[in-house]
Protein backbone atom coordinates (compact mmCIF):
# COMPACT_ATOMS: atom_id res chain seq x y z
CA UNK A 1 0.00 0.00 0.00
CA UNK A 2 2.44 2.12 1.03
CA UNK A 3 4.85 1.73 -1.81
CA UNK A 4 2.05 1.99 -4.27
CA UNK A 5 0.98 5.70 -2.38
CA UNK A 6 4.73 5.94 -2.57
CA UNK A 7 5.06 5.11 -6.62
CA UNK A 8 1.80 7.31 -7.24
CA UNK A 9 3.66 10.81 -5.54
CA UNK A 10 6.80 9.95 -7.17
CA UNK A 11 4.84 10.05 -10.59
CA UNK A 12 3.14 13.03 -9.88
CA UNK A 13 6.46 14.69 -8.71
CA UNK A 14 7.92 13.85 -12.08
CA UNK A 15 4.84 15.20 -14.33
CA UNK A 16 4.80 18.38 -11.85
CA UNK A 17 8.10 19.06 -12.67
CA UNK A 18 7.93 18.78 -16.24
CA UNK A 19 4.64 20.78 -16.44
CA UNK A 20 6.21 23.55 -14.60
CA UNK A 21 9.21 23.64 -17.09
CA UNK A 22 8.26 23.65 -20.38
CA UNK A 23 7.45 27.86 -20.84
CA UNK A 24 11.18 28.06 -21.68
CA UNK A 25 11.00 31.85 -20.69
CA UNK A 26 9.92 30.74 -17.15
CA UNK A 27 12.69 28.02 -17.38
CA UNK A 28 15.36 30.87 -18.58
CA UNK A 29 14.20 32.57 -15.07
CA UNK A 30 14.31 29.67 -12.78
CA UNK A 31 17.48 27.96 -13.56
CA UNK A 32 19.76 30.27 -16.62
CA UNK A 33 19.80 33.76 -15.15
CA UNK A 34 21.83 33.62 -12.62
CA UNK A 35 24.81 33.04 -14.48
CA UNK A 36 23.87 34.37 -18.06
CA UNK A 37 22.22 37.41 -19.58
CA UNK A 38 20.93 37.84 -22.90
CA UNK A 39 22.59 41.58 -23.69
CA UNK A 40 23.67 42.21 -20.29
CA UNK A 41 27.13 41.19 -20.64
CA UNK A 42 28.93 38.34 -18.72
CA UNK A 43 28.11 37.35 -15.17
CA UNK A 44 29.49 34.05 -14.57
CA UNK A 45 29.49 32.47 -17.77
CA UNK A 46 28.55 33.91 -21.61
CA UNK A 47 26.49 36.61 -22.51
CA UNK A 48 24.22 34.50 -24.58
CA UNK A 49 22.80 37.65 -27.14
CA UNK A 50 23.50 35.81 -30.27
CA UNK A 51 25.26 32.54 -29.11
CA UNK A 52 24.10 30.87 -32.61
CA UNK A 53 26.32 33.10 -34.17
CA UNK A 54 28.76 31.52 -32.16
CA UNK A 55 28.05 27.87 -32.45
CA UNK A 56 25.77 25.61 -34.30
CA UNK A 57 22.31 24.36 -32.81
CA UNK A 58 23.62 20.69 -32.54
CA UNK A 59 26.68 21.24 -30.48
CA UNK A 60 24.50 23.71 -28.24
CA UNK A 61 21.52 21.35 -27.52
CA UNK A 62 24.28 18.93 -26.91
CA UNK A 63 25.98 21.27 -24.31
CA UNK A 64 22.93 22.46 -22.66
CA UNK A 65 21.69 18.50 -21.80
CA UNK A 66 25.12 16.92 -20.75
CA UNK A 67 27.94 20.15 -20.22
CA UNK A 68 29.95 17.72 -18.63
CA UNK A 69 30.04 15.38 -21.31
CA UNK A 70 31.36 17.70 -24.21
CA UNK A 71 33.95 18.81 -21.16
CA UNK A 72 34.66 15.32 -20.74
CA UNK A 73 34.96 14.73 -24.64
CA UNK A 74 37.83 16.88 -24.97
CA UNK A 75 35.69 19.71 -26.85
CA UNK A 76 38.31 22.27 -27.37
CA UNK A 77 35.44 24.90 -27.51
CA UNK A 78 33.95 23.84 -23.97
CA UNK A 79 37.45 23.83 -22.57
CA UNK A 80 37.69 27.55 -24.02
CA UNK A 81 34.44 28.59 -22.22
CA UNK A 82 35.16 27.05 -19.05
CA UNK A 83 38.44 28.59 -19.19
CA UNK A 84 36.46 32.10 -19.89
CA UNK A 85 34.55 30.75 -16.93
CA UNK A 86 37.97 30.75 -14.35
CA UNK A 87 36.85 27.39 -14.12
CA UNK A 88 33.57 27.47 -13.05
CA UNK A 89 32.13 24.48 -14.97
CA UNK A 90 28.39 24.59 -16.71
CA UNK A 91 25.78 23.21 -13.96
CA UNK A 92 23.29 20.30 -15.49
CA UNK A 93 20.16 21.86 -16.35
CA UNK A 94 17.57 20.26 -14.19
CA UNK A 95 14.72 18.10 -16.04
CA UNK A 96 15.98 19.36 -19.48
CA UNK A 97 15.61 17.42 -22.82
CA UNK A 98 16.50 17.96 -26.11
CA UNK A 99 12.95 19.25 -27.38
CA UNK A 100 13.17 22.13 -23.93
CA UNK A 101 16.71 22.89 -25.26
CA UNK A 102 15.16 24.01 -28.55
CA UNK A 103 12.80 26.11 -26.79
CA UNK A 104 15.32 27.02 -24.62
CA UNK A 105 17.45 28.73 -28.17
CA UNK A 106 14.53 29.69 -29.67
CA UNK A 107 13.95 32.07 -26.66
CA UNK A 108 17.29 33.34 -26.32
CA UNK A 109 17.09 33.80 -30.47
CA UNK A 110 13.89 35.84 -29.78
CA UNK A 111 15.48 37.89 -27.01
CA UNK A 112 18.29 38.56 -28.68
CA UNK A 113 16.76 41.03 -30.94
CA UNK A 114 15.53 43.12 -28.25
CA UNK A 115 18.01 42.42 -25.59
CA UNK A 116 19.37 45.81 -24.59
CA UNK A 117 23.35 46.25 -23.70
CA UNK A 118 22.91 47.38 -19.91
CA UNK A 119 26.10 46.31 -19.07
CA UNK A 120 27.79 49.05 -19.43
CA UNK A 121 25.57 50.67 -16.95
CA UNK A 122 26.27 48.39 -14.35
CA UNK A 123 27.41 50.20 -11.32
CA UNK A 124 28.56 48.02 -8.36
CA UNK A 125 27.89 48.61 -4.93
CA UNK A 126 30.52 50.04 -2.86
CA UNK A 127 31.45 48.21 0.47
CA UNK A 128 32.06 48.98 4.04
CA UNK A 129 33.78 47.35 6.31
CA UNK A 130 30.30 46.56 8.43
CA UNK A 131 29.60 44.97 5.52
CA UNK A 132 32.49 42.42 5.72
CA UNK A 133 31.83 41.90 9.32
CA UNK A 134 27.95 41.29 8.77
CA UNK A 135 29.00 38.70 5.59
CA UNK A 136 31.44 36.87 8.19
CA UNK A 137 28.95 36.27 10.58
CA UNK A 138 26.64 35.43 8.00
CA UNK A 139 29.02 32.75 6.67
CA UNK A 140 29.82 31.30 10.10
CA UNK A 141 26.43 31.07 11.55
CA UNK A 142 27.02 33.78 14.21
CA UNK A 143 24.09 35.63 12.95
CA UNK A 144 20.60 33.47 11.15
CA UNK A 145 20.01 33.74 7.91
CA UNK A 146 16.73 35.84 7.64
CA UNK A 147 15.01 32.72 5.58
CA UNK A 148 16.28 29.97 7.91
CA UNK A 149 18.80 28.12 5.38
CA UNK A 150 21.99 26.55 7.19
CA UNK A 151 24.83 28.80 7.53
CA UNK A 152 28.03 28.81 4.68
CA UNK A 153 30.30 27.24 7.05
CA UNK A 154 28.45 24.21 7.75
CA UNK A 155 29.47 22.93 4.00
CA UNK A 156 31.87 25.44 3.10
CA UNK A 157 35.60 26.67 4.37
CA UNK A 158 37.43 29.80 3.70
CA UNK A 159 41.56 29.77 4.36
CA UNK A 160 41.88 32.59 7.10
CA UNK A 161 39.90 29.85 9.34
CA UNK A 162 41.67 28.80 12.08
CA UNK A 163 41.13 25.24 14.43
CA UNK A 164 38.85 22.81 12.19
CA UNK A 165 38.27 25.00 9.55
CA UNK A 166 34.45 25.30 7.66
CA UNK A 167 32.81 22.53 5.94
CA UNK A 168 34.23 19.83 3.32
CA UNK A 169 31.10 19.37 1.55
CA UNK A 170 31.21 21.77 -0.45
CA UNK A 171 33.97 24.11 -2.21
CA UNK A 172 36.04 26.16 -0.10
CA UNK A 173 34.83 29.65 -1.03
CA UNK A 174 38.07 31.31 -0.91
CA UNK A 175 38.37 31.59 -4.16
CA UNK A 176 34.90 31.93 -5.20
CA UNK A 177 34.38 35.73 -5.48
CA UNK A 178 36.87 35.78 -8.66
CA UNK A 179 35.53 32.80 -10.15
CA UNK A 180 31.76 33.36 -9.89
CA UNK A 181 32.37 36.57 -11.74
CA UNK A 182 32.99 39.26 -9.09
CA UNK A 183 30.77 41.37 -7.39
CA UNK A 184 27.99 41.54 -10.11
CA UNK A 185 28.50 37.68 -10.83
CA UNK A 186 28.37 36.56 -7.26
CA UNK A 187 25.63 38.82 -6.39
CA UNK A 188 23.84 37.42 -9.31
CA UNK A 189 24.73 34.01 -8.38
CA UNK A 190 23.86 33.93 -4.39
CA UNK A 191 20.22 34.93 -5.40
CA UNK A 192 19.82 31.39 -6.42
CA UNK A 193 22.54 29.09 -6.43
CA UNK A 194 22.83 26.66 -9.78
CA UNK A 195 24.46 23.82 -7.58
CA UNK A 196 22.90 20.78 -7.37
CA UNK A 197 23.30 20.44 -3.46
CA UNK A 198 22.39 24.29 -3.04
CA UNK A 199 19.34 24.75 -5.48
CA UNK A 200 16.99 22.97 -3.41
CA UNK A 201 17.82 24.88 -0.09
CA UNK A 202 18.09 27.97 -1.43
CA UNK A 203 15.13 28.07 -3.94
CA UNK A 204 12.93 27.99 -0.55
CA UNK A 205 14.75 29.46 1.45
CA UNK A 206 16.42 32.31 -0.24
CA UNK A 207 19.47 34.95 1.11
CA UNK A 208 18.06 38.55 1.13
CA UNK A 209 19.39 41.55 -0.86
CA UNK A 210 21.17 43.02 2.10
CA UNK A 211 22.67 39.46 2.95
CA UNK A 212 23.50 39.09 -0.72
CA UNK A 213 25.56 42.14 -0.25
CA UNK A 214 27.10 41.37 3.26
CA UNK A 215 28.31 37.80 1.54
CA UNK A 216 29.53 39.42 -1.34
CA UNK A 217 31.64 42.24 0.38
CA UNK A 218 33.05 38.94 2.97
CA UNK A 219 33.99 37.00 -0.31
CA UNK A 220 35.37 39.90 -1.87
CA UNK A 221 37.60 40.76 1.41
CA UNK A 222 38.48 36.72 1.67
CA UNK A 223 40.14 36.51 -1.90
CA UNK A 224 41.95 39.82 -1.40
CA UNK A 225 43.55 39.11 2.05
CA UNK A 226 43.49 35.32 3.02
CA UNK A 227 46.52 33.32 2.14
CA UNK A 228 46.85 29.59 2.08
CA UNK A 229 45.06 27.32 4.76
CA UNK A 230 46.84 27.28 7.93
CA UNK A 231 46.05 23.87 9.31
CA UNK A 232 45.48 20.25 7.82
CA UNK A 233 42.26 20.27 9.35
CA UNK A 234 40.50 17.21 8.42
CA UNK A 235 43.59 15.08 9.84
CA UNK A 236 43.56 17.10 13.66
CA UNK A 237 39.64 15.94 13.14
CA UNK A 238 40.26 12.54 12.96
CA UNK A 239 43.29 13.20 15.36
CA UNK A 240 41.11 14.29 18.11
CA UNK A 241 38.31 12.11 17.07
CA UNK A 242 40.58 9.39 18.25
CA UNK A 243 42.33 10.69 20.86
CA UNK A 244 39.12 10.89 22.74
CA UNK A 245 37.88 7.61 21.92
CA UNK A 246 41.01 6.25 23.23
CA UNK A 247 40.46 7.99 26.31
CA UNK A 248 36.89 6.46 26.20
CA UNK A 249 38.24 3.30 26.31
CA UNK A 250 40.21 3.68 29.07
CA UNK A 251 37.72 5.22 30.90
CA UNK A 252 35.08 2.01 29.97
CA UNK A 253 38.84 0.01 31.11
CA UNK A 254 38.74 1.35 34.33
CA UNK A 255 35.03 1.50 35.10
CA UNK A 256 34.31 -2.36 34.55
CA UNK A 257 38.12 -3.17 35.51
CA UNK A 258 36.44 -5.82 38.03
CA UNK A 259 33.86 -7.51 35.73
CA UNK A 260 35.82 -11.13 35.11
CA UNK A 261 35.44 -11.34 39.37
CA UNK A 262 34.37 -14.56 40.28
CA UNK A 263 30.73 -14.42 41.44
CA UNK A 264 30.79 -17.10 43.58
CA UNK A 265 33.68 -16.56 45.80
CA UNK A 266 32.89 -13.55 47.12
CA UNK A 267 29.28 -14.43 48.22
CA UNK A 268 30.90 -17.81 49.78
CA UNK A 269 32.97 -15.92 52.10
CA UNK A 270 30.54 -13.84 52.90
CA UNK A 271 28.21 -16.44 53.94
CA UNK A 272 30.97 -17.95 56.33
CA UNK A 273 31.26 -14.99 57.72
CA UNK A 274 27.59 -14.52 58.34
CA UNK A 275 27.72 -17.69 59.70
CA UNK A 276 29.93 -17.73 61.97
CA UNK A 277 28.96 -14.22 63.13
CA UNK A 278 25.54 -14.92 64.05
CA UNK A 279 27.20 -18.27 66.44
CA UNK B 1 18.37 11.95 -11.36
CA UNK B 2 18.09 8.49 -12.53
CA UNK B 3 15.23 5.44 -12.11
CA UNK B 4 17.92 4.06 -10.27
CA UNK B 5 18.27 7.17 -7.68
CA UNK B 6 14.56 7.14 -7.51
CA UNK B 7 14.28 3.29 -6.22
CA UNK B 8 17.00 4.06 -3.93
CA UNK B 9 15.27 7.18 -2.36
CA UNK B 10 11.99 7.60 -3.28
CA UNK B 11 10.77 3.76 -3.29
CA UNK B 12 13.30 1.93 -1.28
CA UNK B 13 12.19 3.94 1.95
CA UNK B 14 8.74 3.21 1.99
CA UNK B 15 9.35 -0.24 1.18
CA UNK B 16 11.71 -0.37 4.20
CA UNK B 17 9.47 1.12 6.44
CA UNK B 18 5.98 -0.89 5.63
CA UNK B 19 8.14 -4.38 5.73
CA UNK B 20 9.47 -2.60 8.97
CA UNK B 21 6.34 -2.30 10.46
CA UNK B 22 4.57 -5.26 9.61
CA UNK B 23 6.67 -7.60 9.56
CA UNK B 24 8.01 -6.69 13.37
CA UNK B 25 4.46 -7.00 14.15
CA UNK B 26 3.92 -10.47 12.16
CA UNK B 27 6.56 -11.88 13.86
CA UNK B 28 5.88 -10.67 17.68
CA UNK B 29 2.49 -11.82 17.26
CA UNK B 30 3.58 -15.24 15.23
CA UNK B 31 7.14 -15.98 16.96
CA UNK B 32 7.04 -13.79 19.95
CA UNK B 33 9.69 -15.82 21.85
CA UNK B 34 12.03 -15.15 18.63
CA UNK B 35 12.30 -11.71 20.35
CA UNK B 36 15.61 -12.00 21.41
CA UNK B 37 19.58 -10.44 21.03
CA UNK B 38 20.46 -14.15 21.27
CA UNK B 39 23.15 -13.61 23.77
CA UNK B 40 26.42 -15.58 23.39
CA UNK B 41 28.05 -13.87 26.00
CA UNK B 42 27.93 -17.77 27.86
CA UNK B 43 30.27 -18.61 25.02
CA UNK B 44 32.96 -16.48 25.13
CA UNK B 45 32.99 -13.05 27.15
CA UNK B 46 36.19 -11.81 26.86
CA UNK B 47 36.39 -10.31 23.65
CA UNK B 48 32.97 -10.06 23.68
CA UNK B 49 33.06 -7.30 26.68
CA UNK B 50 35.36 -5.08 24.15
CA UNK B 51 32.73 -5.31 20.79
CA UNK B 52 29.54 -5.16 22.91
CA UNK B 53 29.96 -2.33 25.24
CA UNK B 54 31.65 0.48 22.52
CA UNK B 55 29.68 -0.98 19.72
CA UNK B 56 26.61 -0.08 22.01
CA UNK B 57 27.06 3.00 23.76
CA UNK B 58 28.58 4.69 20.19
CA UNK B 59 25.69 3.31 18.29
CA UNK B 60 23.28 4.69 20.63
CA UNK B 61 25.29 7.89 20.95
CA UNK B 62 25.18 8.75 17.20
CA UNK B 63 21.76 7.27 16.27
CA UNK B 64 20.41 9.91 19.07
CA UNK B 65 22.90 12.73 17.55
CA UNK B 66 21.21 11.80 14.39
CA UNK B 67 17.63 12.33 16.19
CA UNK B 68 18.52 15.29 18.09
CA UNK B 69 19.17 16.83 13.87
CA UNK B 70 16.05 15.77 12.97
CA UNK B 71 13.49 16.30 15.91
CA UNK B 72 15.55 19.92 16.94
CA UNK B 73 17.06 21.64 13.79
CA UNK B 74 16.71 24.72 14.40
CA UNK B 75 18.51 24.21 18.40
CA UNK B 76 21.29 22.60 17.07
CA UNK B 77 22.34 24.90 14.32
CA UNK B 78 22.29 27.83 17.47
CA UNK B 79 24.54 25.13 19.09
CA UNK B 80 26.84 25.63 16.18
CA UNK B 81 26.81 28.87 15.52
CA UNK B 82 29.95 29.05 18.04
CA UNK B 83 32.52 27.33 15.97
CA UNK B 84 34.12 26.36 19.46
CA UNK B 85 30.39 24.84 20.45
CA UNK B 86 30.39 23.02 16.57
CA UNK B 87 33.97 21.24 17.04
CA UNK B 88 33.06 20.11 19.95
CA UNK B 89 29.79 18.15 19.16
CA UNK B 90 31.68 17.01 16.01
CA UNK B 91 34.47 15.46 17.92
CA UNK B 92 32.11 14.09 20.30
CA UNK B 93 30.00 12.12 17.18
CA UNK B 94 33.00 10.93 15.59
CA UNK B 95 34.20 9.81 19.03
CA UNK B 96 30.83 8.11 18.78
CA UNK B 97 31.27 6.60 15.73
CA UNK B 98 34.65 5.37 16.18
CA UNK B 99 33.74 3.99 19.37
CA UNK B 100 31.07 2.23 17.43
CA UNK B 101 33.50 0.75 14.59
CA UNK B 102 36.20 -0.54 17.65
CA UNK B 103 33.21 -2.16 18.78
CA UNK B 104 31.76 -3.81 15.47
CA UNK B 105 34.90 -4.74 14.12
CA UNK B 106 35.83 -6.50 17.85
CA UNK B 107 32.22 -8.58 17.13
CA UNK B 108 33.19 -9.50 13.67
CA UNK B 109 36.93 -10.67 15.02
CA UNK B 110 34.75 -12.91 17.64
CA UNK B 111 32.87 -14.52 15.52
CA UNK B 112 35.10 -15.04 13.31
CA UNK B 113 37.86 -16.40 15.47
CA UNK B 114 35.68 -18.01 18.36
CA UNK B 115 34.45 -21.80 17.03
CA UNK B 116 31.27 -21.38 19.69
CA UNK B 117 30.30 -17.96 19.01
CA UNK B 118 31.09 -18.67 14.91
CA UNK B 119 28.77 -21.76 14.77
CA UNK B 120 26.20 -19.36 16.56
CA UNK B 121 25.86 -17.13 13.53
CA UNK B 122 23.84 -16.90 10.85
CA UNK B 123 24.09 -15.64 7.29
CA UNK B 124 21.53 -12.83 8.36
CA UNK B 125 23.85 -12.22 11.28
CA UNK B 126 26.91 -11.93 8.58
CA UNK B 127 24.69 -9.57 6.30
CA UNK B 128 23.95 -7.23 9.13
CA UNK B 129 27.14 -7.22 11.00
CA UNK B 130 28.35 -6.39 6.76
CA UNK B 131 25.95 -3.77 6.90
CA UNK B 132 26.77 -2.14 10.32
CA UNK B 133 30.16 -1.75 9.12
CA UNK B 134 29.74 -0.25 6.09
CA UNK B 135 27.28 2.15 7.77
CA UNK B 136 29.68 2.67 10.60
CA UNK B 137 32.44 3.19 8.00
CA UNK B 138 30.78 5.55 5.54
CA UNK B 139 29.52 7.65 8.48
CA UNK B 140 32.76 8.36 9.65
CA UNK B 141 33.60 8.71 6.13
CA UNK B 142 31.51 11.10 5.73
CA UNK B 143 32.18 13.48 9.37
CA UNK B 144 35.15 13.49 8.53
CA UNK B 145 35.83 14.26 4.80
CA UNK B 146 32.66 16.22 4.15
CA UNK B 147 32.31 17.51 7.31
CA UNK B 148 30.21 19.53 9.25
CA UNK B 149 27.20 17.18 8.88
CA UNK B 150 25.56 17.54 11.88
CA UNK B 151 24.75 21.53 10.41
CA UNK B 152 24.34 20.29 6.75
CA UNK B 153 22.37 17.60 7.65
CA UNK B 154 19.38 20.11 9.03
CA UNK B 155 19.38 21.74 5.33
CA UNK B 156 19.92 18.49 3.45
CA UNK B 157 18.66 15.73 5.20
CA UNK B 158 15.59 16.62 7.30
CA UNK B 159 13.80 18.34 3.94
CA UNK B 160 14.30 14.62 2.61
CA UNK B 161 13.22 13.03 5.62
CA UNK B 162 10.20 15.65 5.95
CA UNK B 163 9.30 15.01 2.39
CA UNK B 164 8.82 11.44 2.86
CA UNK B 165 6.70 11.69 5.59
CA UNK B 166 5.00 13.99 3.32
CA UNK B 167 4.33 11.06 0.70
CA UNK B 168 6.20 13.57 -1.19
CA UNK B 169 9.43 12.58 -1.98
CA UNK B 170 12.13 15.09 -2.82
CA UNK B 171 15.41 13.03 -3.78
CA UNK B 172 16.94 16.11 -4.80
CA UNK B 173 18.25 16.42 -1.96
CA UNK B 174 19.96 13.56 -1.85
CA UNK B 175 21.32 12.83 -5.83
CA UNK B 176 24.20 15.27 -5.67
CA UNK B 177 25.55 14.31 -2.83
CA UNK B 178 28.56 12.56 -2.34
CA UNK B 179 28.70 8.66 -3.12
CA UNK B 180 30.11 8.21 0.18
CA UNK B 181 27.04 10.22 2.37
CA UNK B 182 24.65 8.10 -0.22
CA UNK B 183 25.60 4.75 0.78
CA UNK B 184 25.23 6.20 4.06
CA UNK B 185 21.59 6.83 3.44
CA UNK B 186 21.11 3.71 1.63
CA UNK B 187 22.95 1.46 4.29
CA UNK B 188 20.15 2.95 6.64
CA UNK B 189 17.00 1.60 4.47
CA UNK B 190 18.59 -1.39 3.79
CA UNK B 191 19.11 -1.63 7.66
CA UNK B 192 15.99 -0.91 8.60
CA UNK B 193 14.12 -3.08 5.88
CA UNK B 194 16.08 -5.99 7.22
CA UNK B 195 15.34 -5.34 10.44
CA UNK B 196 12.81 -7.86 11.72
CA UNK B 197 14.41 -10.82 9.83
CA UNK B 198 17.50 -10.35 11.98
CA UNK B 199 18.43 -10.36 15.49
CA UNK B 200 18.47 -6.30 15.42
CA UNK B 201 14.58 -7.13 16.43
CA UNK B 202 15.84 -6.84 20.36
CA UNK B 203 16.21 -3.18 20.11
CA UNK B 204 11.91 -3.21 20.41
CA UNK B 205 11.87 -5.51 23.78
CA UNK B 206 14.74 -3.86 25.81
CA UNK B 207 13.72 -3.93 29.41
CA UNK B 208 12.26 -0.12 28.64
CA UNK B 209 9.29 -0.66 31.41
CA UNK B 210 12.07 -0.49 34.17
CA UNK B 211 12.45 3.69 33.75
CA UNK B 212 8.37 3.67 34.63
CA UNK B 213 7.56 0.57 36.44
CA UNK B 214 6.86 0.62 40.33
CA UNK B 215 9.27 0.35 42.40
CA UNK B 216 9.67 -3.01 43.96
CA UNK B 217 9.62 -3.12 47.77
CA UNK B 218 13.05 -5.58 48.58
CA UNK B 219 12.79 -7.51 51.57
CA UNK B 220 16.13 -9.10 53.29
CA UNK B 221 16.54 -12.05 55.52
CA UNK B 222 19.00 -10.76 57.65
CA UNK B 223 20.08 -8.07 60.14
CA UNK B 224 21.58 -5.72 57.23
CA UNK B 225 23.36 -3.51 60.12
CA UNK B 226 25.91 -6.49 60.10
CA UNK B 227 28.96 -6.08 57.67
CA UNK B 228 29.87 -9.59 56.33
CA UNK B 229 33.10 -8.32 54.72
Amino acid sequence: MNLKIGLFCLAALGISVVFSQTDPGQYFKANCKVCHTIGGGRLVGPDLKGVEERKDRPWLVQWIMDPAGVLASGDAYAAKLLREANGAAMTPAPGINETLAGQLLDYIKTQSVSGAAVADSYVPPTFTTDDIIAGKNLFLGKKKLANGAAPCVSCHNINSMFGLGGGKLGHNLTGAYKKLGEVRGLTNWLKLPPVPTMNPIFSKRPLTETEIISLTAFLKNEAETASAPTLASIANFILYGALATLLLFVLIGGIWNRRFMAVRKPMVSAGKYFIKSTK
Amino acid sequence: MTYFSMILYGILPYVAVFTFIFFSIYRYISHGFSYSSLSSQFLENRVHFWGLVPFHFGIIFVLLGHLAAFLLPGQILAWNSELTRLYILEISAFMGGLFALAGILAIFLRRWTNPKAKIVTSRMDWIVLSLLFLQILSGLGTAAFNSWGSSWFTAIANPYLVSLLQLNPQINYITPLPWIVQLHIVCAWTLVLLFPFSRLVHVLVVPNPYLWRKPQMVRWNWNRNQRFI
